[in-house]
C-alpha cells in the first residue's frame, strides 16, 4: 500500500503560495511607520492563518522556510541571504513550537497573539548568534539589538491576533466548509 | 514585482555555468570561513575577492557591504575604542563574509536549478515544486495583493495608518479586510493549480525531469581549488 504523504498535494501547493503572499507583504506593504519590524504585522498574520488553515505540525515552518529561500532569491534583508533565510525559516519554527505548547489554537486571541510575539521575536536569535558569530562582544550585540527588540514583540503580537482575527472571519464567511469540499 | 533589492540574477556571470551542487558546497565552505584567525581570514577575504571579480559579482557583493555600511562603522569603531583594533577588525571582516557568502549561489542560481539540487539531496518531488511553484507565483500573488489594497482603499475599508502606532492599533480590525480576501483568492488558486497538476500527471511514478543536474569540468575545479585552499589555510601556522 503506497505509503500517504504528511500534506497532501492541495496542502503543500497552499503553504507554497502563503509563503509566496508573506514576501509579497513584505515588499508592498510599506508603512509609513518609522518603526522597525512593522512588516511583522502581515507577515506573523499570514504565518498564523497558514498554521489555522492546514492545521498540522510543520505547517508554520514550512511556509517558513520556503519564504526565506524565496526572500533569500530576492536579495531582500541587508544582511545578506543567510540572514535572510535563516530569519524566515526561524520565525516558522518558532511559531510551530509555540502553538504546539499553546494546545494548537491560533483562533484564540491570546494564543495567537503569544504566537505571533515569540514567533516574531525568534528573528533575534538568528541576529544574535549570528552575531556572537562574529565575534562580537555579546554586550554589544544586545545593545544593538535591544533599541528594535520592543517593535519586533509589538508588531509580531499585533501580528499574530490579525491571524486569529482573520480566521475567525473565515470561519464565519464558512470558508473552512468550502476547504472540506475540496480536500 | 515592484520592489526588489540584492544580487537579482546575474546572467553573465561564468558561475551560471557551475551545477548548483557545487555553488552550495562553496557558499556553506565559504560560511565556515568566519572561524579562522585574522591573518588566515585576510588572505580567505582577498581569494574570495578574486573569485567575485572573476565571477563578474564584485558589483553585488560591493552594494550588500555598501547597505550595511553604517553597521560595520559603527561596530569597528566601537570594537576599535573598547577591546582592540585586531578584534574590530576580525568581526568586520567576519561580518561582511556572511553577508556576501550566498551571494556566490543566489546571484548565480535560478529556483529551477535549486529544485533540481534540493531534488538530488533526496528531498521530495512534491516539496521541491510547491519551492518552484512558489517562485512562479509571486507577480502573480503580487499584483493580486495590490489590486485588493487598491479595491479596500477606493470603498475605505482600509488607508494606510500614517499617525504612528496607536492609529495602527485602532486599524487592527480593519486590516482583516485584506487579510481575508488575500487568504481566500490564495486558497482557490492552489485549488487550481493542485487540479492543473493532477491533470498533467503530477503523481506519476514514472516522472523524468527535463533538465538534469551534471557535474562539468568547472565544477571540479571550482571544487579542487577550494579544497586545496582550505587545507592550505588550515595548514598556514
Amino acid at each position: 500500500m503506497k505509503k500517504q504523504p504528511y500534506f497532501t498535494t492541495f496542502e503543500l501547493i497552499m503553504l507554497a503560495l502563503f509563503s509566496a503572499l508573506v514576501v509579497v507583504a513584505k515588499i508592498a506593504l510599506r508603512m509609513p511607520l518609522q518603526l522597525s519590524g512593522h512588516s511583522g504585522i502581515f507577515w506573523m498574520a499570514l504565518v498564523v492563518a497558514a498554521a489555522g488553515i492546514v492545521p498540522k505540525r510543520g505547517a508554520a515552518s514550512l511556509v517558513g522556510l520556503t519564504s526565506g529561500i524565496l526572500a533569500a532569491f530576492l536579495g531582500m534583508g541587508d544582511l545578506g541571504a543567510l540572514n535572510t533565510f535563516l530569519s524566515y525559516t526561524v520565525i516558522g519554527i518558532g511559531s510551530d513550537l509555540i502553538l504546539w505548547l499553546l494546545g494548537g489554537d491560533p483562533e484564540n486571541l491570546v494564543v495567537a497573539g503569544l504566537v505571533g510575539t515569540i514567533g516574531h521575536t525568534c528573528k533575534f536569535l538568528v541576529k544574535w548568534a549570528l552575531g556572537t558569530l562574529t565575534g562580537a562582544p555579546v554586550g554589544f550585540v544586545a545593545l544593538g539589538l535591544v533599541r528594535a527588540v520592543v517593535g519586533y514583540i509589538v508588531f509580531g503580537a499585533l501580528g499574530g491576533i490579525l491571524g486569529a482575527l482573520t480566521l475567525r472571519a473565515l470561519r464565519k464567511a464558512g470558508f473552512f466548509a468550502y476547504l472540506a469540499e475540496k480536500k | 514585482m515592484a520592489k526588489r533589492k540584492g544580487p537579482l540574477l546575474v546572467n553573465d556571470s561564468p558561475l551560471r555555468k557551475a551545477d548548483p551542487r557545487t555553488k552550495l558546497a562553496l557558499c556553506l565552505g565559504l560560511s565556515l570561513t568566519v572561524m579562522l584567525p585574522l591573518e588566515k581570514l585576510f588572505v580567505a577575504t582577498v581569494a574570495y575577492a578574486l573569485l567575485l571579480l572573476w565571477a563578474r559579482l564584485f558589483r553585488s557583493a560591493v552594494e550588500q557591504i555598501w547597505r550595511i555600511r553604517f553597521l560595520l562603522l559603527g561596530l569597528f569603531i566601537v570594537d576599535w575604542l573598547v577591546v582592540s583594533p585586531y578584534l574590530a577588525m576580525v568581526v568586520t571582516l567576519r561580518l561582511i563574509f556572511l553577508t556576501n557568502a550566498f551571494t556566490l549561489f543566489f546571484a548565480t542560481t535560478t529556483p529551477g536549478e535549486l529544485r533540481l539540487a534540493l531534488e538530488w539531496l533526496r528531498l521530495p518531488y512534491p516539496y521541491a515544486f510547491s519551492l518552484s511553484l512558489a517562485f512562479q507565483s509571486l507577480d502573480l500573488l503580487d499584483s493580486e495583493w495590490r489590486a485588493i489594497l487598491e479595491a479596500q482603499q477606493s470603498r475605505g475599508a482600509w488607508h494606510k495608518p500614517g499617525g504612528g502606532l496607536r492609529e495602527l492599533i485602532k486599524q487592527i480590525g480593519n486590516l482583516v479586510a485584506i487579510s481575508v480576501p488575500a487568504v481566500v483568492l490564495t486558497a482557490k488558486r492552489a485549488w487550481g493549480m493542485t487540479e492543473a497538476a493532477y491533470a498533467r500527471g503530477f503523481d506519476s511514478p514514472h516522472r523524468t525531469s527535463y533538465h538534469e543536474l551534471t557535474m562539468g569540468r568547472l565544477d571540479w575545479i571550482l571544487l579542487a581549488g577550494s579544497l586545496a585552499g582550505s587545507v592550505a589555510l588550515l595548514l598556514w601556522r
